[in-house]
């Protein structure tokens, strides 16, 4: 997937080599600029430059390099970035198309903020190591191997004078980084803690105010408040301690250079160029290896990044299958032969067999548990069975997953509405919905009149930044996405269980005449715990422990024992109730 | 527009403000002097290391000699030292001051927050409170602290080069120093583009993780819907932009360093050009040559450190507007002066409303003309829909907020001539959404009353049937129940908050009853527990479940701030009115879900 990039990748790191290749050159100007044309000595810069004989040509020369080490400079930045930047963007969309795809036994029990927490900070981490962090240490190993090799071949003598502190100040600044990993832990829980208390405090202000505990609360907040100063300072001592430690490894590996070329120049084995070439090497391979313990001890993170995407990535997903833009309606007849759904060893719902008329309304009930909602996700797909499942003579197997699902629509009971208008909420699965066709759609699902109550009407946002719905007004939305579009069969995992008895009814009854041209009569398939629902029901099919106990019409199972006829004597219980104060 | 939405990017200074700030700064006036001295010593050493360089170049090497290389050693080898040890310094007080400032700003803006009204709280929502005293209360320590550091830094070296330049040879300086102005204004431009485009991308990047927040959370939805391709679609534009961003401003960032270094190489051109005739000349030591070569390689950094500063001040000015909007918030709600805590009365129970009008936004009355009066010992329930004005009671009878108009009297005497703590410090308040703190469950009940010994603390959880939970979780009363509460079920948080207000012992009592369903045992205890509670309290209850309601002395039924129908259960079922008619309609719903939950 990101091997398209690789290319300029490659380029990128190249383009920074060369960077650093020609970065280096002034400096070799430099010298013979010092030794030859001022100090007399003749000129001999090596192969490709011996051509180089007089001051200008040399200056005009360093000139040139440190230009055309800055243009390299720039390009090796811009393309890995860009790179990084290419390649975070896929893995994002990636990841989001992914999370969409998830079965949905794996979405119902999503820990959202970690998964927003890799899908964001953890490819920020990757993007940091692609596009500076890698480079980084390339472009510091490249110079340490071009640098070091010039140095040998220039004055080998003097040369093993630059090597002997960087190891030690590379060796330094790693255990430091790994070793100051514990502070930077005990600083950030510190924080968490006081956000903890802050974030509690602003949610619980009634609790805090009502018992009259403001002090025992600053009392609180400032004891972790000063702990958190505590510990930050401890980190910050240490970080003061080592750049102090470094700047002294730094400086002395320079003075040692200057000291073994003042004697060298004495004894008359090298020139004052030569040492003054050496003093800015030197330089340039000093300074990158104070960064490179902490981009090293970053690289970890990275790996821990990587895994933490990857447990994401590797999740099993549906396959939806092909588009279809204008899906043939059937007319919604369903059949169930021995059909068991097992999850986790355990039998979840058992040999189910039973048909379901087009066009009729069938209501489900049992105790919770009993299965209930498992057997509405079998309808849209979105659970695993035995047996077969007949839809207009079609197994669901058959089906692709959007061909089934524009077959069924599901009304979850807690539906999830999005950060956008109401309007577009309710349009949500329609390429482009006219606005009568939403407010239609809304009508039926008796929530026009409350949406143009609202002071913008259909464009009134919903979420954080706009307005909050009550459980009902969320049920009766979702109601209305599903109604925009024909559907011949529509399944009601409890979904009017927020609205009222007379809400209820009258959007049954919208359903019963609902007019669609492309429909002879939807199928209907509710779960609820209300009788009254119930009642109104073609066939009533009654679940308890996964079996299919009871089916029937309200007159039959009222007529026979069972958890119905116990529900209909709710009733009785409510006349006693009145008659006993 | 309010103003926590308001994250405009400020382009001009705003002196008064930073005024406000220098409040904060005082404690460390003498610590912030001694630091811009480190700095000015530091930057003083960071020139004179080229210098050592131009010695060596002209006392040793050009003559040849080793005479005095002792001094010279010595030298060189105090100055690193004293680099390391002022390198100590500098940070260890940046250290001081930041982290004190930091401490100071949240310390301040916590105070104020114990100190503002509940208004405040409605209005302002909690993220933006959390974010001031969190990533703005940091900003502001740093920028005042580090930028201090860098800004003080990057003058004194610029100041330091310039003069050592000037001293060593004042034409060579004039001609060098020509890039300067070319350098600081491509500095300046680029910083502030710079963090222009930074921010459209941290905008960008925090729309994205909104997304998949968004998308992971409505992904079932999605799914029932076939809204996948939608989605996609649109995180896939999003995504897009995030990026496109992202790389305009890697572009522009990548292109800075080569631009100064350009100009910068193009210095010590300029120093070679016209030194090496002075050298030949005789005019220049070989030394001095050498020293401008490096000079003027350092000069971009402190330029580059000033113009990023400048920035990051402009930048954090909105941080400190808005702490410091928070800092000098106004609480509403003031005790009268002269009342003494010590003075007061206990608290009997008598309540009155008399006349209370009341509207949290003017012209959208909530009551008017209110009159209620409540015997001690009387329990209140109040039912009604949403908005009927129910909360809006509990939260003046709690002085949350005060009447627009007429009065509340607790034993005969009007609210605002007592103190806040004489009421609050007798209230015994039980939430809808149960809040709980972090600590263990044993601090949690104690909330109740702070001087309780344990065994107080184990019979209030006695008495509301919670003692059985407690002594089956991990360590008992000792275990952690996470933030917020979040280790125990919500059933469990109640009973835990019921055992709170039982120990607090108060002579009035408010329950906001929850919505949210408990399966029928934990609910069972609940219903003790709210027995207990109601014995010889005047009690307000907003009531939910039908059991609550009926155990109160007097039902009052309330309708856009009215009271359509007062009395007790049975008095108002006999009426068959709009009680009777929700107390069925409820009845059977909750008997329903009863019968299915029980058939486990």
């Amino acid at each position: 997937m990101f091997r398209k990039y690789l290319p300029l990748y490659i380029a990128a790191l190249l383009a920074a080599a060369a960077g650093t290749v020609l970065a280096s050159l002034p400096s070799l100007l430099l010298r013979s600029l010092l030794d030859s044309g001022l100090g007399g000595a003749p000129w001999d810069l090596p192969g490709p430059l011996g051509w180089v004989g007089s001051i200008p040509w040399a200056i005009g020369c360093m000139l040139a390099f440190s230009v055309a080490a800055a243009g390299l400079n720039f390009l090796s930045g811009y393309g890995t970035q860009r790179v990084s930047e290419d390649a975070a963007r896929d893995l994002r969309n990636q990841l989001y198309s992914h999370l969409h795809l998830l079965t949905w036994d794996e979405l119902q029990k999503a820990p959202t903020g970690d998964w927003v927490q890799r899908c964001t900070s953890d490819v920020d981490t990757l993007k940091r190591l692609v596009g500076l962090q890698f480079p980084e240490v390339v472009n510091s190993l490249l110079q340490a191997l071009w640098i070091l090799p010039l140095l040998f071949t220039v004055e080998p003598r003097l040369a093993w004078f630059t090597v002997p502190l960087l190891p030690v100040v590379l060796g330094f600044s790693y255990f430091f980084f790994l070793k100051v990993e514990q502070a930077f832990k005990q600083s950030d829980e510190s924080e968490g803690r006081l956000s903890g208390i802050l974030q509690e405090n602003v949610t619980g202000v009634r609790v805090v105010k009502a018992f009259a505990r403001q002090d025992f609360e600053r009392l609180k907040f400032a004891r972790e408040n000063d702990h958190y100063r505590r510990v930050t300072r401890k980190l910050i001592n240490f970080f003061a301690l080592y750049w102090a430690l470094v700047h002294l490894l730094s400086f002395g590996q320079l003075g040692l250079v200057l000291g073994a070329g003042i004697m060298a120049v004495q004894a008359g084995q090298v020139t004052t160029g030569t040492v003054v070439m050496f003093m800015t090497l030197t330089g340039m391979l000093v300074w990158p290896i104070r960064q490179l313990g902490r981009v090293l001890t970053d690289l970890g993170k990275a790996k821990v990044s990587w895994s933490r995407i990857q447990e994401i990535l590797s999740k099993p997903i549906e396959d939806l299958g092909e588009r279809d833009s204008e899906p043939r309606l059937w007319s919604g007849r369903l059949e169930f032969r021995g059909v068991t759904v097992k999850k986790d060893e355990r039998t979840v719902l058992e040999a189910l067999s039973f048909v379901i008329e087009a066009g009729t309304t069938a209501a489900l009930l049992g105790p919770t548990g009993s299965g209930k909602s498992t057997l509405v996700q079998l309808l849209a797909g979105l659970t695993d069975y035995e047996g077969e499942i007949l839809l207009d003579g079609h197994e669901l197997r058959s089906l692709s997953k959007r061909e089934l699902r524009a077959q069924v629509g599901l009304v979850l009971q807690e539906p999830w509405l999005f950060a956008k208008t109401i309007g577009d909420n309710i349009g949500l699965a329609h390429e482009h919905p006219r606005a009568e066709e939403i407010s239609g759609a809304a009508a039926l699902a008796r929530f026009h009149e409350g949406i143009s109550r609202f002071p913008e009407g259909y464009n009134t946002l919903l979420g954080e930044r706009g307005v909050t719905l009550s459980g009902g007004q969320r049920q009766r939305t979702a109601i209305a996405q599903m109604l925009l579009r024909p559907r011949p069969v529509l399944v009601f995992d409890d979904s009017l269980s927020a609205v009222d008895n007379h809400t209820d009814a009258q959007i049954r009854d919208s359903l019963r005449n609902r007019q669609d041209p492309s429909l002879a009569k939807g199928t209907v398939i509710l779960i609820s715990h209300r009788l009254s629902t119930l009642a109104q029901a073609d066939v009533i099919l009654v679940l308890e422990h996964g079996r299919l106990v009871q089916k029937g019409t309200h007159a039959e199972l009222a007529a026979q024992p069972g958890l119905y006829r116990r529900m209909a004597e709710l009733q009785n219980a409510l006349q006693k109730e009145w008659l006993s104060p | 527009m309010s103003n926590w939405e308001d994250e405009a990017f400020q382009t001009r200074w705003n002196w008064g403000l930073w005024k406000g700030l220098l409040s904060f700064a005082k404690p460390y006036s003498t610590l912030l002097t001694f630091l811009g001295l480190i700095m000015v010593a530091v930057a003083s050493v960071d020139t004179l290391f080229p210098y050592l360089t131009k010695v060596a170049v002209d006392t040793f090497m050009v003559p040849k000699t080793l005479q005095g290389i002792e001094g010279f050693l010595g030298l060189y080898i105090a100055t690193m030292s004293l680099q390391c040890v002022l390198m100590w310094l500098l940070i260890y007080v940046a250290g001081i001051i930041e982290q004190g400032l930091i401490h100071d700003l949240r310390r301040a803006g916590f105070e104020r927050l114990m100190d503002l009204s509940f208004s405040y709280y409605d209005r302002t929502p909690g993220g933006w409170i959390l974010a001031r005293l969190t990533s703005d209360a940091t900003r502001l320590g740093q920028v005042i602290s580090w930028g201090l550091v860098d800004m003080v830094w990057g003058f004194a070296m610029m100041v330091a080069i310039t003069v050592v330049l000037f001293v060593l040879n004042p034409v060579l300086a004039a001609i060098t120093l020509a890039v300067l102005p070319p350098l600081a204004w491509a500095s300046v431009v680029f910083q502030k583009t710079l963090l222009k485009w930074y921010r459209e991308v941290k905008k960008l990047s925090s729309e994205v993780s909104a997304s998949f927040s968004e998308g992971i959370q409505g992904a079932r939805s999605s799914k029932v819907l076939s809204r996948e391709d939608g989605n996609r679609q649109e995180f896939g534009v999003q995504a897009t932009r995030l990026r496109d961003a992202s790389v305009r401003s890697a572009w522009f960032g990548a292109l800075y360093l080569p631009v100064v270094l350009t100009l910068a190489s193009l210095g010590t051109a300029l120093a070679l050009t016209f030194g090496a005739p002075m050298v030949l000349s005789g005019a220049l030591s070989l030394g001095t040559l050498v020293a401008f070569a490096s000079y003027t390689v350092q000069l971009f950094e402190p330029i580059r450190e000033l113009a990023r500063v400048l920035g990051e001040l402009q930048q954090a000015q909105t941080s400190a507007e808005r702490l410091l909007a928070l800092v000098s918030a106004e609480p509403e709600i003031r005790d009268r002066p002269g009342l003494e805590v010590a003075k007061e009365p206990p608290l009997i129970g008598r309540v009155e409303f008399r006349d209370v009008g009341f509207s949290y936004v003017a012209d959208q009355p909530i009551l008017e003309h209110f009159d209620l009066m409540v015997e001690p010992g009387q329990s209140i329930a109040f039912v009604g829909e949403t908005g009927s004005g129910k909360s809006t009671i509990i939260n003046l009878l709690c002085r949350f907020y005060e009447p627009t108009s007429g009065s509340i009297l607790i034993d005969g005497t009007d609210t605002r001539d007592r103190t806040q703590h004489w009421l609050h410090s007798r209230l015994g308040y039980v939430l809808q959404t149960p809040q709980l703190f972090r600590g263990s469950v044993r601090d949690n009940i104690r909330y109740g009353l702070l001087e309780a010994t344990d065994e107080q603390v184990e019979r209030a959880a006695r008495q509301v049937s919670a003692e059985g939970f407690i002594l089956e979780l991990e360590k008992g009363f000792d275990t952690d129940v996470g933030e917020g509460g979040s280790r125990l079920s919500t059933g469990q948080k109640q009973l835990v908050s019921l055992a709170r207000a039982v120990l607090a012992d108060p002579a009035l009592f408010l329950l906001d009853e929850a919505t949210s369903s408990v399966d029928t045992e934990t609910e069972r205890l609940i219903q003790d527990a709210v027995d207990e509670l109601l014995k010889g309290r005047t009690s307000f209850l907003i009531a939910h479940r039908l059991s609550t309601v009926r155990r109160a002395d007097r039902i009052l039924l309330l309708e856009a701030g009215r009271i359509l129908e007062d009395g007790n259960h049975s008095q108002l079922m006999a009426r068959r009115g709009r009680y009777f008619e929700l107390y069925t309609e409820q009845f059977l719903d909750e008997r329903e879900k009863q019968l299915l939950d029980s058939e486990l």
